[in-house]
């Protein structure tokens, strides 16, 4: 392997004296085209992980460089430990993957010792996605966060289900939406990632209430809601009866979603849903998302990540694109 | 020890049918050869396109560090096996591994016995080579429904393990469950350590037996699984002695069955 041509180390795959090493590894190209900013954080490139789909990290490091990813988007963390959803938890769909994980993670005291360590090394800012069952828990993990050493920013995922509320998401109504904007924005001096649910019938909407709540950036979308039956038990096959979709069948919709959001808001949108390839990758960015989140795919193909980086720099430097904000919403523009 | 995860593009070096619905896919991909442990794992992609979309999970059944090659023994169950029994000798595919936990190679005393149910014979080749190495007495039962869905029997015999069948439908070796012939197995001799692996219900039954002999046993799970590296979180089975859950794919596939509630 040239060291010239190496931009970053690929740890541990089949190393160079054998042959079948995937090519899409390495590029000789610069990453400045893909550096950006969010927020005000510094993003190394516009590709970062979702949450749920990566762990904390430490997996993937085992596989490549994190400092590829503009950051890390930790695994969604609650207050107390969750042990998750009992049963199955994974249904596999046409091009897609429904699951039912109920946010199984160490609570936040739990994250803070086991995972911040690591994750403060990897030289890659780290967002941390947090639930709560009640406003009042999303303060709490918002206030404790917000003094912890190496969180570049928080990740308010509101399809978590309302527990005052018989359980509906926060994220399906306008009201509620803003109502944990409001508290965790009250709480933190973090940059604050509203991350909507696409369960709504006008996200455009939800998206204002929340930016008009002082959230700093907004991400789209969350798993749709989906189920599957089992025709030899005649019941839903996950205990929940329904989960969420992800994968590249819900890719077209995250793409109208994130479309219909970055017309409708003037903060930035982390555009994610299905991506698996660079070119998925620029529709978004194309669209109107100042970065772009990888998850199911991450299954599909572990280096996605490294591929996409690729496959991006190589697209800035072949279309003659200095950097590649100057693309976030171009096909907004000359219709 | 960690071990670091190899994914390459791996050449089909052999693939063929040993019975009438099962194949062993040899691949040519050293970096797992080279670390692979007996009971450990690797996730396939059956196709390149985005579906199916997942990989699907194998026990490595072959390890030669040496070639560099490593196999998969597999039974054709559904779109995603009937793809991978499509690939040529000399094609390649998508490979993750080796991934998760494999058997205790180091087990008190010197009898040891394997218990398999159907297809679950994969993880024992590398097992069985190991544990004959290294002085152990190794008998393994196999149990099937019939004779044509046995695989490895002589595989596992020319290695000088003891082997004894069943049927459910009596076409070769005792007739019954391999439950019933590890029962019948167990009042008459003694062994040491055992290991099981096939379908959770005869996973349960043998746990159970196990148990009543005070026989030490390790299971090795299947379980649905996305990422096969512990993230997704999908993979999950309930822990026995305390409430929550194990990941097969990284506290896993192979557990003491003390641990887990099947
Ligand atoms: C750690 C591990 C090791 C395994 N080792 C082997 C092996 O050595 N040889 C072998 O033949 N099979 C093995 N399996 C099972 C194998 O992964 C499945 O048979 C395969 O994924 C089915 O894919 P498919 O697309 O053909 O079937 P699908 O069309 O997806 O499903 C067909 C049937 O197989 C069942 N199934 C699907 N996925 C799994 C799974 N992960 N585990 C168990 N059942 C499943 C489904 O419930 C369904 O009944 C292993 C599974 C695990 C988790
Ligand atoms: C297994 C799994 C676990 C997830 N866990 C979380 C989570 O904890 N918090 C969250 O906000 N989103 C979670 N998500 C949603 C993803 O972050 C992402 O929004 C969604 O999967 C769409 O992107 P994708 O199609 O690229 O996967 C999870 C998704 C999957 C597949
Ligand atoms: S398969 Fe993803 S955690 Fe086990």
């Amino acid at each position: 392997m040239d060291e010239h041509s190496t931009r970053y180390t690929v740890h541990g795959g089949e190393k160079a004296s054998e042959p079948q090493v995937k090519s899409g590894l390495r590029t000789a190209e610069s990453d400045s085209r893909l550096t950006t900013s969010l927020c005000g954080i510094k993003l190394n490139s516009p590709i970062l992980s979702a949450s749920g789909t990566y762990g904390y990290g430490k997996e993937f490091s085992r596989l490549y460089d994190l400092s590829l990813l503009g950051a890390v988007v930790v695994k969604g963390i609650t207050l107390n430990q969750r042990a998750g959803n009992p049963g199955r938890r994974l249904i596999e769909t046409p091009a897609g993957l429904i699951n039912s994980i109920g946010l199984e993670n160490p609570g936040l005291e739990g994250f803070i010792s086991q995972e911040m360590p690591f994750l403060r090394e990897q030289g890659v800012p780290v967002i941390v996605n947090i639930s709560g069952n009640t406003p009042e828990e999303y303060a709490a993990l918002a206030e404790r966060l917000d003094e912890e050493p190496g969180v570049s920013a928080l990740e308010v995922n509101i399809s978590c289900p309302n527990v005052k509320q018989g359980g509906m998401a926060f994220g399906v109504t306008c009201d509620m939406a803003a109502q944990v904007t409001t508290i965790v924005r009250s709480r933190t001096n973090l940059p604050m990632i509203v991350k909507l649910s696409p369960n709504v019938t006008d996200i455009a909407g939800i998206a204002q209430a929340v930016e008009a709540e002082g959230a700093d950036c907004i991400s789209l979308i969350n798993t749709l809601l989906a189920m599957a039956i089992d025709i030899h038990t005649r019941k839903p096959l996950l205990k929940n009866t329904f989960g969420g979709l992800s994968g590249p069948a819900i890719k077209p919709v995250a793409l109208r979603m994130v479309w219909q959001v970055a017309g409708a808001i003037k903060i930035p949108v982390i555009g994610m849903g299905g991506i698996s390839s660079w070119q998925d990758a620029m529709e978004f960015i194309l669209a109107g998302a100042s970065a772009i989140a990888i998850g199911t795919a991450n299954f599909v193909n572990p280096y996605v990540v490294p591929e996409i980086h690729a496959g991006l720099s190589k697209y800035m430097e072949e279309q003659g694109v200095k950097n590649i904000s100057e693309l976030v919403g171009a096909a907004r523009i000359n219709r | 020890m960690v071990n670091t995860i190899a994914i390459s593009q791996a050449r089909v070096t052999e693939h063929n049918f040993v019975a009438p619905n099962i194949k062993r896919l040899a691949l040519q991909a050293p970096g797992i050869a080279r670390q692979a442990q007996p009971g450990q794992f690797v996730n396939m992609r059956c196709s390149p396109t985005l579906d199916p979309l997942l990989r699907r999970p194998f026990s490595i059944n072959r390890i030669d560090p040496t070639s560099g090659t490593i196999s998969v023994l597999y039974k054709v169950v559904g779109r995603g096996t009937e793809l991978l029994a499509n690939i040529h000798r000399g094609d390649s595919i998508d490979v993750l591994g080796p991934l998760g936990t494999g058997f205790e190679l180091k087990p008190q005393g010197r009898k040891v016995v394997l218990i398999a149910g159907g297809i679950g014979v994969a993880p024992f080749h590398p097992l069985a080579e190991q544990l004959v190495n290294t002085g152990y007495d190794v008998t393994c039962l196999a149990g099937a429904r019939c004779d044509e869905e046995f695989a490895e029997l002589n595989d596992l015999a020319e290695l000088g393990v003891e082997m004894y069948c069943a049927t459910e439908d009596g076409s070769r070796g005792e007739q019954g469950r391999v439950t019933n012939l590890l029962e019948n197995t167990l009042h008459k001799r003694n062994f040491d350590m055992a290991y099981a692996c096939g379908p959770n219900a005869m996973l349960a039954a043998i746990k159970q037996i196990c148990g009543r002999a005070q026989l030490p046993l390790q299971l090795s799970l299947e379980e649905i699984m996305a990422c096969g590296l512990g993230v997704c979180l999908g993979c999950t089975c309930e822990k026995e002695k305390e409430n929550g859950f194990l990941h097969v794919c990284t506290d896993g596939p192979v557990v003491w069955a003390e641990e887990v509630k099947l």
